[in-house]
């Protein structure tokens, strides 16, 4: 196993228990230094204050640029127009110099000229928000925001900047979300924006190497797919979105347990499949979901509805892709019974126009589901799993019971039941472990 | 040294997004023809840019029955518009009429403003007019007190695009 890609967390345990090791006999002196030299044990404080030296400049830079923005949009009338445009260019341009000497040229602050760097595109940001005032520029205040983001993303991927690539992650998404008419959807051509987020984006997520940007950027993509491309088939857009998304996310899990050098994204983006599927299904448990689906298959014939077809089918081609090429590898079969399922409710649904059996399928699905996860927390002894499985149980429990009219007294009947099954689940779950323990002992 | 490089490039560009945003509306400025036309401005906040008063045109709203209906399902969402306008007697523009292209030989003394059809009304990029946060409340108070009489005095260029200069209510002024 590659040192590196061991936790912080686990070599400072390490660290500690050698020497008690030592001292028990356990270890030889040479087995310890081995141990020490292996996972750089030594180098645990020193890491430990690059990153805090990090985190300090970080949130030094995002003060000083909010306080930027803020002076920008106060409006401060005693400076004209040129001063504040001269004075805001330069103080843009003197952060990158700035960083740029700190990081490369002198090279002694690595991590100040970093959040300098940063701050320079908080300045940028800034500086468009300088010209919108000026100019008096309307018409989609996104446009200013997608332009931030653009910026920063060259930044990031210039540099390999987690903080600037974030910067781009949420300024693209706040772009994307000021063209949202809350309710009548998306009313502005964004149709592209997922697909321009998956090129994008993506690969700053493996250039900077980070888990944080992973998540960052699949939240991203699973908010706004389905707001986006919801409306090309009526409703049912969203949710097929949804699950085409969810199934993409899981081939992309799979995709990355064969990368030699990001297996460590692959748990992250099987889970993030496995929670949109589940989300999917769970809403069309629901009789108010599952009559608003009903039927409506009939897609609408813009250019919108080809770009939403086409990412739903290239989410569902990666994904099919993805289990052919890796199936013998593929961890998660619980994904293609969720995925066929899901297809058999849509199928069934788009066919019938029956709510009701979309109904009684979801929510036998998740049962299903609930199990094999509890089974497999026996079979693979993984406490997550079991609890997983308990909590999509008490989900569907609490769904139906909230949703039928019933007396209160069954649901509290349902409520209580629930809660002790639960428990009296765990406490089985947690003897078994137990047991199994002594066994192995 | 190639991340330097890179970084430089990037910067650059930064450079060059701060200089094409404004772009469009200073060639307006600059080189376009003044005219006047008559607004009701609400306020609300924008983080990037602070507070300012959104304006809603009279020249934005689709002429009225019968022909708004026809409008709506003439012109789709976002198509791109030209409205030809008029000076009135008052010397505040007025609509003539709507057109899908540029229109050709325009009366002698109109002028066309490019919009974009949003929803019910056609839209300019002309909407938004920031004002110091220390005159909000003057401001505020101008247009509750006086709203019919507020109007704005914008330039549109040879190809309709228009920028934002004063807003003026009654002999006020309003230009920041």
């Amino acid at each position: 196993m590659d040192s590196n890609k061991v936790s912080t967390s686990f070599r400072k345990r390490l660290k500690l228990v050698i020497p008690f090791w030592l001292e028990q006999g356990f270890l030889t002196h040479q087995q310890g230094d081995q141990l020490s030299e292996f996972y750089h044990l030594e180098q645990i404080k020193t890491e430990n204050t690059h990153l805090l030296l990090s985190v300090i400049y970080t949130i030094g830079s995002i003060l000083i640029g909010v306080g930027v923005i803020s002076f920008v949009a106060a409006h401060w009338n005693e400076i004209g127009r040129p001063m504040k445009v001269t004075m805001l260019f330069a103080a843009m341009l003197f952060a990158h110099g700035l960083g740029l000497y700190f990081w490369f040229i002198n090279g002694n602050y690595p991590k100040l000229g970093h959040a300098l760097i940063l701050l320079g595109t908080l300045i940028f940001g800034a500086n468009i928000g300088l010209m919108a005032q000026i100019f008096h520029i309307s018409g989609g205040a996104g446009r200013m925001y997608g332009v931030w983001a653009i910026g920063a993303a060259a930044v990031a991927y210039a540099v390999r900047s987690i903080p600037n690539a974030t910067v781009a992650v949420v300024m693209s998404f706040i772009f994307c979300m000021s063209y949202r008419d809350y309710f009548w959807g998306v009313h502005q051509p964004i149709f592209w924006y997922p697909f321009v987020a998956v090129i994008f984006l993506v690969p700053l997520v493996y250039l900077c190497n980070s888990r944080w940007l992973l998540w960052l950027v699949m939240i991203n993509l699973a908010v706004t797919s389905p707001l986006v491309f919801g409306q090309f088939a009526e409703f049912t857009g969203a949710y097929m979105v949804t699950v085409a998304l969810g199934a993409a996310f899981l081939a992309w899990g799979m995709i990355n347990q064969e990368n030699p050098r990001f297996p460590h994204f692959s748990g992250n983006c099987s889970n993030a499949g496995v929670i949109m599927i589940l989300l999917f299904v769970y809403l069309l448990s629901f009789y108010d979901c599952a009559e608003e689906i009903k039927g409506r298959f009939l897609f609408k014939t813009n250019i919108a509805s080809i770009f939403g077809c086409v990412f739903l089918l290239g989410c569902i081609g990666v994904y099919i892709f993805s289990v052919f090429r890796y199936y013998s590898k593929c961890r998660d079969i619980i994904s293609v019974l969720l995925l066929g399922a899901g297809g058999l409710i849509l199928g069934a649904q788009g066919m019938m126009g029956l709510p009701v059996l979309t109904q009684v399928l979801a929510n036998i699905l998740l049962a299903v589901i609930a199990a094999n996860f509890i089974r497999a927390s026996y079979c693979e002894e993984d406490r997550r799993k079991f609890w997983g499985g308990a909590v999509i149980l008490g989900a569907i429990i609490i769904g139906r019971t909230l949703e039928f009219e019933t007396d209160l007294l069954i649901k509290a009947i349902a409520f209580t039941g629930s809660g002790i099954g639960v428990i009296v689940g765990g406490v089985m779950f947690e003897n078994f472990l137990k047991k199994r323990k002594v066994l192995h002992a | 040294m190639r991340k330097k490089i890179y970084l430089i490039l990037a910067v650059l560009l930064q450079c060059a997004f701060i200089a094409a945003v404004p772009l469009p509306k200073l060639f307006a400025r600059l080189t376009g023809q003044e005219i006047t036309i008559k607004t009701a401005p609400v306020d609300p906040y924008d983080f990037l840019s602070g507070y300012h008063v959104i304006l809603s045109f009279d020249i934005s709203q689709v002429p009225s029955e019968p022909s708004t209906h026809q409008l709506m399902f003439r012109y789709a969402e976002n198509q791109v518009l030209y409205n030809v306008l008029i000076k009135g007697e008052d010397g505040v523009w007025q609509s003539q009429s709507i057109h899908t292209q540029y229109p050709k030989g325009i009366p002698d003394g109109a002028a066309v403003i490019k919009g974009k059809m949003n929803g019910w009304r056609i839209e300019y990029g002309i909407e938004k007019f920031f004002i110091p946060e220390e005159y909000r409340q003057d401001i505020e108070r101008d247009l509750r007190q006086n709203q019919r009489q507020a109007l704005v005095d914008i330039k549109v260029d040879r190809f309709g695009n228009a920028a934002l200069l004063r807003l003026r209510i009654e002999d006020r002024v309003y230009e920041f």
